[in-house]
């Protein structure tokens, strides 16, 4: 018996899977995500908390491609959220029964983040790092600024933001008492096809096309990489992954604001994937997310109830006491493991792999 | 507000509003040019000195000047262990690490700020540095608070150039922006300068935020927006001249002013937000290193 896995085959060396145990793990994982709801006895809290974290993994896929494999910062992540969210909150608005049709409107909402991250995208031809960070901090104060003008409320509804409609999937109107349910299986399924694809994206020519770039992009160009196209490619898959999780997020929702797409938005995307691990594409990105994400809710849970006893007052401060511990959450990170949880998970796993007989 | 706004009035307004932009600019440059961090906690540490200061002069009822003088000191500690701490553990880390570093102080600060204050506004009451009304100058009439404060900044501004113009250790903080590992083998303590320049940038964002405070007669949650409109005034200066952090704030309070008047009503909104923003896109678009910053040459 091998005492380990050894390929013989150079189809077995490129394969998108290439141990056994990943292969289980991944049933197991499937399975999980499918029995879910059964764990959680339906509670529309806990469905809705894994909604949340399948929408915000995707969005964290899109910064994670941009920033973490192609090396270009972004500070502007939410507005292309809010682009999707918005494109599919007026299509359900304005153009009826097609509108609602979330297998309809959602690629619209992509394709119109395409369109828009294409045009985002140029300054990074010419400015980079800080300074191209300042420009996409530039385009998420600019849509923030067009979504709650007053002027345009009549389309975009200024600070109230707008109301999206009940969707459809297929034709068929979500039944309002398995909403969560419905919900969650839509997002879980395409957030997982997405992360398939953003996997297989980051191990093709692009993805090693988009490394090259983030090493040194002088370097890249000279091998002969086309700097134009793969810099806008960057921004378009990541536009394209952030609208779609605005989009299905506002169907969700129900409703869009312009608060919804702030800066600290963006802010905690960027947090998301470097807890998580930079150009960690699909694992970097879903710690990242579980931890921001439920860091939050665990502390409203846990901390709520305890500054309660001590004072009925002290409830008050408990946003900022969230921001403080997140604050410090992600300085310890930084200082202490600045390549992520994922490395961090590497390194626990790389001392149990010969434990306890180190030597 | 019963001014009467003429063209001058604005542009004198914009000026005024244009020093504390040029004060948080400064520290902003200071601490760049010195330790190449980019900051986004500036704004936060103006936040900071500002509600420092309404502690010690509210709060705990000093004197104004004392009051200052306290919240400086404190402030300079928030700096010098912020760089000891924090930053100094960062060096040689990607931009994007110590760039978010920052950005989880700007949570923190915040975070502390709401704790002990709230979100509210807090009204300084009797306790501003400059008394109440203005000065009539032709046409132009300017609040007492306003011009204080663009006295202040213009006070602070000269007393740096002589800082760094006639100072031992304004001199050696030049040459460690200009070439640390020369500055290195020159004898310099090139980590005391990078300590020094935080607490030096903190004491100025006290000092911007007391003004800032003393203009709107209070202290508000809203003040970190600096943080963020910082950026036009030094990316338009220059990312690494102190001149031009001047300069860029000052023009940055301008045009703000003048988009507030002229274009606000055109296009809605809070145009005046965005539009030094758009400024600045246009000229990190055309001059990415601004008026007087020094141009990095790229090699392989």
């Amino acid at each position: 018996m091998p005492a380990g896995v050894f390929k013989t085959r150079y189809e077995d060396e490129i394969s998108f899977m290439k141990y056994p145990i990943h292969k289980i793990c991944l049933a197991i994982l499937i399975l999980f995500l499918i029995t879910y709801p059964l764990f959680v006895s339906n509670n529309p809290y806990y469905v809705g908390f894994a909604v949340k974290i399948a929408v915000f993994f995707m969005a964290a896929i899109g910064l994670n491609m941009l920033t973490g494999l192609a090396g270009q910062i972004s500070l502007g992540h939410a507005a292309f959220l809010a682009i999707g969210a918005y494109t599919v909150a007026y299509l359900s608005n304005n153009i009826g029964i097609i509108g609602s049709e979330m297998v309809i409107a959602l690629p619209i909402a992509g394709l119109i983040a395409l369109i828009t991250g294409l045009i985002i995208g140029i300054p990074s031809l010419r400015v980079k790092r800080l300074y191209l960070a300042l420009t996409t901090l530039v385009f998420q104060c600019a849509v923030l600024y067009v979504i709650s003008n007053p002027k345009w409320e009549r389309v975009l509804g200024g600070g109230w933001g707008l109301s999206v409609s009940e969707p459809a999937i297929f034709g068929i109107k979500v039944p309002s008492e398995f909403r969560d349910l419905v919900f969650y299986y839509f997002t879980v399924t395409l957030a997982f096809a997405l992360a398939i694809l953003a996997s297989n994206i980051s191990r093709s020519m692009i993805g090693r096309a988009w490394k090259a770039i983030r090493d040194r992009d002088i370097a890249a160009e000279v091998l002969g990489i086309n700097l134009f196209k793969y810099k806008l490619l960057a921004f378009m898959v990541s536009a394209f992954y952030a609208a779609i999780a605005g989009g299905i997020w506002a169907y969700y929702q129900g409703h869009v604001s312009p608060e919804d797409f702030d800066l600290l938005l963006s802010i905690d995307f960027v947090a998301i994937i470097l807890i998580g691990g930079l150009g960690r594409i699909v694992w970097g990105s879903l710690l990242g997310t579980f931890i921001v994400v439920s860091v939050p809710e665990i502390i409203s849970i846990w901390v709520l109830p305890i500054l309660q006893e001590i004072n009925p007052v002290y409830a008050g401060i408990l946003p900022p006491v969230k921001e403080v511990i997140f604050g410090i959450l992600i300085a310890a990170f930084l200082l202490y493991e600045s390549k992520g949880l994922v490395e961090l998970l590497r390194k626990i796993k790389e001392y149990f792999r010969l434990w306890p007989f180190q030597y | 507000m019963s001014y009467l706004y003429s063209f001058l009035q604005i542009i004198v307004q914009g000026i005024s509003v244009g020093g504390v932009y040029a004060l948080v600019a400064l520290g902003f440059v200071l601490i760049y040019k010195a330790t190449k961090v980019i900051n986004f906690a500036q704004g936060h540490l103006l936040l900071l000195g500002a509600y420092l200061y309404f502690f010690f002069a509210v709060e705990l009822s000093l004197n104004p000047l004392l009051a200052i003088a306290a919240s400086s000191i404190v402030a300079a500690c928030v700096g010098f262990s912020i760089e000891r701490f924090l930053l100094r553990k960062m060096l040689g880390e990607p931009l994007l690490s110590v760039m978010m570093l920052t950005l989880a102080l700007t949570y923190i600060i915040r975070g502390i700020v709401q704790i002990f204050w709230g979100g509210q506004y807090l009204a300084l009451g009797d306790k501003s540095v400059f008394p109440s009304g203005a000065i009539t100058i032709g046409s132009v009439k300017l609040g007492y608070a306003y011009a204080g404060g663009l006295l202040t900044s213009l006070a602070v501004v000269g007393l740096f150039t002589i800082f760094f113009l006639k100072t031992r250790t304004g001199v050696a903080m030049r040459a460690v922006a200009n070439d640390q590992r020369a500055a290195f083998a020159v004898g310099i303590n090139v980590f005391r300068i990078f300590a020094l320049s935080w607490a030096i940038s903190s004491v100025v964002a006290v000092l911007g935020g007391v003004v800032f405070a003393n203009i709107f007669g209070g202290v508000n949650i809203n003040f970190e927006s600096v943080g963020i409109k910082v950026f036009p005034a030094v990316i338009i200066g220059g990312l690494d001249s102190l001149p031009g952090a001047v300069v860029g704030g000052f023009l940055l309070g301008i045009l703000e002013s003048v988009a507030k008047l002229y274009l606000n009503p055109i296009l809605g909104g809070n145009f005046h937000e965005v539009f030094p923003l758009l400024v600045m896109l246009a000229v990190l678009l055309v001059k990415p290193y601004g008026l007087f910053g020094t141009e990095e040459i790229e090699r392989l």
